[in-house]
């Protein structure tokens, strides 16, 4: 009688030991096909087109030796970690995020730039139901904004909007009350919260109806300044494979510049391989062959100091470099560039 | 006496040596370099991040926030579920009619309903103490209905012959024999309430234990993090222990049976 439950068990366990491990290894292969491996998150949202996606499609990953992997869709709070881990080689989002990373430890160090603040394409756009009284930096004080998350370009652009406009010492004047990204306006229209900071395009507002009014973008606070999202990879990376930074770098930079110049096919072309409606989809512009300029980062640096949320001394040369983008390339004469003056390409050596 | 004290000295060591030699790994695995300190801080310093929270208040104020919302969820889960539970165990139509619309809410996740709690209850206090009322209903409803339902038969049949009043019968007999099996009911959604209470702070929220570790990530300030997660396993163990005693004194008069 033992001896029957033995292999009775025996068997039990091998069933559940396979069921447990043999994902892992399907989830570890290497996909097939020549070039280097570079892991990237898949696209967080369907509304922005993503920049990876587009590299991939049209080719510009496999000119430079480039094999792309999508691993999966990573929330933005993660990301830094699973870059750390091994599990991610590039993240990005908004650069404060990635200076408040380095400031708590993580050895990551941003290499392409990647979106850009235009009037057109704001980085965020704050809205209010067209009939609320609220109009100015004053009548903001002691709302409730709905926001994705604390800190960062959420937090801090309505706080510096108000500073510019008379408020001293915003911080603790707002009710914050955070919503799942993208449902920002819904938590306003269901009436709890005031105003909706949204990372929508102002053209997307005003699709979502005729009830909503814009009160500021992020372009009125720091112009084409605040909006820098630079993709960056840990430093581990940067030291083993500086020639796949380098030609990722590349690759990016032409990717960006082709969107710029074809901003209805980039969405075209995203819409269709991520299977929704064009028209729900919307691009931002991004910085010129991906280069990162030393004031959008000094920007967030500066102000991320000034409310205590990093320690003092922090300079862009330890959060990004152009050190992989010294080639530079040419700029087609049909990118649009942004209304103000965006000419100062500031080369951050490291 | 010399035998006893040595006995409940190996007893106790051999209690603790498991979470001894996690907390060795969890110190050694960073230090070491196996693990980025990064994405995981020593167990020191995540004491020391846990020390400074309790001792700038900031702990007791969110601790006491989500104890709060805790409390309401579950007291409420607990005032619906008990009476509904001895309803559906005792009367069969009445469970026959309410066990599949209950069974398929019962097995839905709850972190799936999510959408559908902010939809219907907004982002404020109301919503979170839904979602921790929703997640905690469950066990202490199916344990009471089993609890009742499992009433030996026989007992009712001598108290029925001795003439027991109805609401005697539930009091006196129905209530005393399957309070085991509510308090089990309630112990599990004790735990429960302290699980959900993460999923519901995610959002909406400016206090509370929940609120404290999604805060601290987003702000990459990972010892706080770590600092909050160990203070709701903490929190966790000790509702579950002080419930454990309560159920003990409760069943008191019941013979022990001792296992093993």
């Amino acid at each position: 009688m033992v001896k029957t439950k033995w292999w009775k068990t025996a068997s039990a366990v091998v069933v559940i030991l396979i069921t447990v491990l043999a994902p892992m290894a399907w989830a570890e292969k290497t996909p097939a096909g020549k070039g280097d491996v570079v892991k990237l998150a898949d696209t967080f949202g369907t509304a922005g087109v993503y920049p990876f996606y587009i590299a991939e499609d049209l080719g510009f990953f496999a000119e430079e030796g480039i094999k792309p992997e999508f691993v999966g869709v990573v929330p933005p709070p993660q990301l830094v970690a699973a870059v750390i881990a091994g599990r991610l080689d590039v993240g990005g989002a908004h650069v404060n995020r990635t200076i408040a990373a380095i400031n708590s430890g993580a050895k990551i160090r941003a290499v392409v730039a990647s979106t850009e603040t235009t009037r057109e394409r704001p980085h965020m756009v704050f809205v209010v139901p067209a009939s609320s009284p609220i109009r100015t930096a004053k009548d903001l004080v002691g709302k409730r904004i709905a926001i994705m998350a604390y800190g960062g370009c959420n937090e801090y652009t309505p706080y510096e909007w108000m500073r510019k406009n008379g408020i001293a010492r915003p911080k603790g004047k707002l009710k914050i009350v955070v919503v799942p990204p993208g449902r920002e306006i819904d938590a306003v229209k269901h009436g709890d919260a005031d105003v909706a900071g949204t990372h929508m395009n102002p053209l997307d507002i005003k699709k979502k109806g005729n009830d909503l009014r814009i009160l500021f973008t992020d372009y009125e606070v720091w112009g084409t300044k605040g909006g820098a999202t630079p993709n960056y990879f840990s430093e581990k990376f940067i030291k083993e494979k500086p020639d796949v930074v380098r030609r990722f770098v590349k690759a990016m930079g032409k990717t960006h510049n082709w969107i710029n110049a074809n901003p209805d096919k980039a969405i075209a072309l995203f819409a269709k391989r991520v299977k929704v409606d064009p028209a729900t989809v919307n691009v931002n512009f991004y910085a010129p062959d991906g280069y990162i300029k030393e004031d959008t980062i000094k920007l967030w640096i500066d102000l991320l100091t000034d409310y205590g949320e990093v320690k003092p001394g922090i300079r862009p040369a330890d959060i990004v470099t152009n050190a992989f983008n010294k080639e530079p390339l040419k700029i087609n004469k049909k990118t649009k560039s942004a209304k103000s003056a965006v000419n100062n390409v500031t080369l951050v050596a490291k | 006496m010399n035998g006893l004290f040595t006995t409940r000295l190996m007893g106790g060591f051999q209690k603790g040596s498991a979470i001894l030699a996690f907390l060795l790994v969890w110190e050694a695995l960073p230090r070491l370099g196996f693990v980025d300190p990064f994405i995981l801080t020593p167990f020191s310093l995540v004491l020391q991040a846990l020390v400074k929270l309790i001792v700038s208040g900031e702990m007791a104020r969110h601790l006491l926030s989500s104890l709060q919302r805790a409390l309401g969820g579950f007291s409420i889960a607990i005032a619906v579920g008990i009476p509904i539970g001895i309803l559906m165990g005792w009367f069969k139509r009445f469970e026959n009619f309410a066990d599949p619309l209950l069974q398929v809410f019962r097995n839905t996740s709850i972190l799936a309903l999510f959408p559908v709690f902010i939809l219907v209850f907004g982002l404020g206090e109301l919503s979170k103490i839904a979602i921790i009322f929703w997640g905690t209903l469950w066990p202490t409803l199916l344990n009471t209905i089993a609890g009742v339902k499992g009433v030996d038969p026989l007992l009712v049949k001598s108290a029925r012959s001795m003439g027991i009043s109805q609401p005697g019968l539930l009091f006196h007999v129905i209530l005393p024999a399957a309070s085991p099996s509510i308090l089990t009911g309630i112990r599990l959604s004790a735990a429960n309430a302290v699980l959900v209470l993460v999923a519901a702070e995610m959002l909406g929220a400016n206090s509370g234990l929940g609120f404290l570790i999604f805060y601290a990530e987003q702000s990459y300030a990972v010892p706080d993090m770590y600092a909050g997660i160990l203070s709701l396993s903490l929190i966790g163990c000790g509702v579950n222990y002080l419930l454990v005693a309560l159920e003990r004194h409760v069943t008191r008069w019941k013979e022990q049976v001792k296992t093993g």
